[in-house]
């Protein structure tokens, strides 16, 4: 009779543990796990209400209810592990503590009774508590209450226990589901992480700019590795500067900007310190107390800092083998970005890699920068070649030092004979209030323009520079040397700290050679200026010295050659004085000459315009010249036609006559042909000869001062007739040209402009 | 008809020579001053009518100065004056004349005999 009904609530329990399985096999945490449980666990038993507890230090904390009332819930929250409490007792004794009634209760736990008895009487009279463990590890307890007494006979009690091993079990598999799928995430992240240091290491490697790479590094971290992100780069010894900012939030890469110009950084800590140790820091949460301490008892501070909104912080340094380059910052603030040590990890990777970037980077613009100089040095070659003054000489050194090394002050200064002191030449940069102080130094002042003057070493600010100007603290200062002869120094100022690596070491001393080389050229070229004009206001001053007694002598032969004339004088001494008197006709204009030469250099050849026919003119001239033609056996053949035009007669006739005396010259014995044509808008004046011609190297030069095609051992002259005639052309607007063989005459064509000069 | 009278102005001795043997033995009486005030005193003190002939570059008073002296005080008349310079292109007051050294003995001559009609 009994074993019937014991029969089918058997069946209907190992139906129920199948139910119970099947819905667990779903269940992925462990709150679903304890849902199913108490739910199925209080159906199949009728319980009134269920409850789970699981152990956490000494206490019992009450994980998941089925029905429980809600003031008695809060009573039971977290329970003590005592042995007082039937719950704890179950976990602390590992096995199932079965109460069936009050009685029972009263009689093993009077102290709980007494404390919850008006629990018991709302959750219920009957309890079972049984402990959920695995290898005699307790991890929580599960029990049910029933509002009535009742036995649990053995098949309730296997039930529950079986009940409570597939809860343990469902548990547990949500635990490892749950450790799983964390592991899963990391490994998400994991994989995140190498995209991102992949992605970030192809844009360092494909750089040939490194600033703007690492900006796209930092905006490549955010938002995904970090909610920003800055880097910061060294500059020079104990000097950094922020190179990049990058985050979700522009507004707040302003609010940085702010509290860091509020509040500059202590440059002993963070970002410094990692540049300075080369070691990474990590704060894996930011608390507020931080904040408070880091305002310093600022308000203002400590709002803008809680603004922010930091959350988690790494710095990594930015490394090239031993040296530090820079340091990257990420920060997680709004988004919950927490970093741990495989993201610090995983940024010193990066910065290993930016750094490697950077160190090629770097070579790389060290050759194109080396690559530009030597561009702008070929042009500085060519800028110092068209120099003709000191000042322009100075100017081209100022403006080179300052495009190939971005130098702040370039100055050159010179030394004179004599002077012990340097004399400034040119500048650029240097403030006007400061100029005068730097225009005279003396060579033996204690500063480096004037060291060099004594070391002929190159100077270039390294270890001990004392900055002796405000706002420079770094520079250089190079001699000007030509042939081991120093003439002057070339000086550069740095508002910034800086180093000089060698290419602009090379590229400043080569700037230096070149200015002075020109300096040395254009002080050259001033000396020997100074000669011809020395020569010329010689020549203008002998030319009139001379002309005084020439023309005294020039009368009195004149007035012999009156007088041997009248009657009763010897014949002879008539053709005397006549041939005395063209001599010094002769001196005559060999002085005119020479005073011409000095009066065009002096560009004191003014013109007399007037209305010229050339063929009057060139006929004049022969007949004048009939004599010398006649005793150098030259017979002149005229073809002339009347071309008139606004010229200066006696300049046009002191031409003519010098190229028919050229050609009486040089052609004697042979014809010699005059022409004159009107060609429209000018007038040709030709002269030809047929004498010993010139060679093709000396006509170049045959127009040029004190030059003549042969040797003046045969022919007399000064050699100043073609220069001065080319001259005369010239300032009419004209031209002369030479077309001659040697051996086979020469032929002077003279170009004139009708309307004379413009 | 009286032989003109020529005032022979050049700081040069041996110019005032030349020009003095030339010039008389062409039949002109000639007079000689060394400097530019020499021959303002003897225009001032002759007061008569002469042709001058002046040289440019002088010590103590140059011709220039000369010049604006005696056209200032109308001693000469500008057509009675003849420059001598070896200085190719001066600036010369209107109908003064100008003869380039080293000249010959008949431009001096030509030069007087237009002067003094």
């Amino acid at each position: 009779m009994h074993a019937e009904p014991d029969q089918v609530r058997r069946a209907e329990h190992v139906r129920q543990l199948l139910q119970v399985t099947a819905r667990l096999s779903s269940a992925v945490t462990e709150a679903e796990v304890v849902d199913i449980v108490l739910g199925e666990g209080s159906a199949a038993l009728g319980a009134d209400t269920g409850g789970f507890w699981r152990i956490d230090g000494d206490a019992l904390v009450l994980a998941g209810t089925f029905e429980y009332p809600a003031a008695p819930r809060t009573l039971v929250a977290r329970l003590p592990l005592e042995p007082w409490i039937p719950i704890a007792d179950a976990a602390l004794r590992r096995t199932s503590v079965w109460l069936e009634s009050l009685q029972d209760y009263r009689a093993h736990y009077p102290r709980s009774v007494a404390r919850v008895v008006d629990h018991l009487k709302a959750t219920g009279m009957a309890v079972a508590c049984i402990p959920l463990g695995r290898d005699g590890d307790i991890r929580g307890v599960l029990a049910f209450a029933f509002s009535r007494s009742r036995r649990f006979d053995d098949d309730e009690r296997a039930f529950i226990e079986l009940l409570a091993q597939h809860c343990m079990q469902g548990i547990e598999r949500a635990r490892l589901y749950d450790a799983e799928r964390g592991a899963r995430r990391r490994a998400e992240e994991g994989r995140e992480r190498a995209a991102f240091l992949a992605k970030a290491s192809s844009l360092l490697a494909g750089s040939l700019d490194y600033e703007t790479t690492l900006r796209n590094v930092a905006m490549l971290a955010v938002p995904r590795m970090a909610d920003w992100c800055a880097i910061e780069m060294v500059t020079g010894p104990g000097q950094s500067e922020q190179v990049a900012v990058a985050h979700v939030d522009p507004a707040k890469v302003e609010l940085a900007k702010e509290l860091r110009r509020k509040y500059p950084p202590d440059r002993t800590q963070g970002v410094y310190e990692v540049i300075r140790t080369g070691v990474a820091q990590l704060v894996p949460t930011f608390t507020d107390e931080m904040l408070v301490a880091a305002a310093k008892g600022d308000p203002d501070r400590l709002r803008l800092g809680r603004e922010l909104s930091l959350h988690s912080w790494m710095v990594v340094p930015i490394r090239e083998r031993e040296r530090i380059l820079g340091a990257i910052s990420f920060v997680g603030a709004e988004s919950g970005h927490a970093y741990g040590p495989e993201d610090v990890e995983m940024a010193e990777q990066l910065g290993e890699r930016a750094g490697l970037a950077i160190a090629s980077a770097q070579l790389y613009q060290a050759e194109r920068r080396a690559r530009a100089q030597l561009a702008r040095l070929q042009e500085a070659t060519a800028a110092f070649a068209s120099a003709r003054t000191l000042e322009d000489v100075g100017q081209v050194a100022v403006g080179l030092a300052m495009m190939g090394v971005l130098a702040d002050r370039v100055m050159v200064w010179r030394c004179r004979d004599g002077d012990d002191a340097l004399e400034l030449i040119a500048h650029g940069g240097v403030p006007p209030e400061h100029v005068d102080a730097i225009r005279r130094i003396p060579t033996d002042a204690d500063v480096p323009v004037a060291q060099v003057t004594r070391t002929r070493e190159a100077f270039f600010t390294d270890a001990g520079f004392v900055p002796q100007v405000e706002g420079v603290v770094a520079g250089s200062a190079i001699p000007l040397t030509v042939q081991g002869e120093l003439i002057g120094v070339l000086g550069l100022a740095f508002y910034q700290p800086r180093t000089f690596a060698n290419d602009e070491r090379a590229f400043l001393r080569s700037v230096a050679d070149q200015c002075a080389q020109a300096v040395d050229r254009v002080r050259s070229y001033d000396e020997a200026l100074k000669a011809v004009r020395v020569r010329d206001d010689f020549l203008s001053i002998a030319g009139h010295e001379l002309r005084t007694p020439l023309t005294a002598l020039h009368l009195q032969l004149g007035s012999l050659a009156t007088l041997a004339r009248q009657d009763g004088t010897p014949a002879k001494l008539g053709d005397r004085a006549g041939k005395a008197l063209s001599h010094a006709e002769r001196l005559a204009r060999l002085v005119d000459e020479l005073l011409d030469v000095s009066r065009v250099a002096q560009g004191r050849l003014t013109l007399d315009l007037d209305d010229v026919d050339l063929g009057e003119l060139a006929t004049q001239i022969v007949t004048r010249l009939d004599d010398e033609l006649r005793r150098a056996g030259s017979t002149p053949q005229i073809q002339v036609v009347a071309v008139r035009g606004r010229w200066d007669r006696a300049r046009l006739d002191q031409v003519l006559t010098n190229l028919l005396a050229n050609a009486i010259k040089y052609g004697a014995g042979f014809p010699i042909e005059i022409t004159v044509e009107d060609r429209g808008a000018d007038a040709i004046v030709s002269v030809r000869d047929h004498g010993i011609g010139i060679d093709p190297e000396a006509q170049a030069r045959i127009f040029d001062r004190f030059e003549r095609a042969v040797s003046s051992r045969h022919y007399g002259g000064l050699g100043l007739g073609l220069w001065i005639s080319r001259q005369i052309v010239l300032s009419h607007g004209g031209s002369i040209a030479v077309s001659s063989e040697a051996g086979a005459g020469a032929r002077f064509d003279v170009i004139l402009p009708k309307a004379g000069p413009t | 008809m009286t032989a003109p009278c020529v005032l022979i102005v050049d700081d040069d001795g041996g110019i005032r020579d030349s020009l003095q043997d030339v010039l008389g033995d062409a039949g002109f009486e000639v007079a000689t001053a060394e400097n530019g005030q020499r021959a303002i005193e003897w225009l001032r003190a002759e007061r008569r009518s002469c042709v001058m002939l002046l040289d440019l570059m002088m010590p103590v008073m140059d011709g220039f100065q000369v010049l604006d002296v005696v056209l200032g005080e109308a001693l000469l008349d500008p057509g009675r004056i003849v420059v001598i310079t070896a200085d190719r292109d001066p600036v010369l007051p209107m109908g003064v004349d100008l003869l380039r050294k080293p000249m010959t003995v008949e431009d001096v001559v030509d030069a007087i005999r237009r002067r003094a009609t």
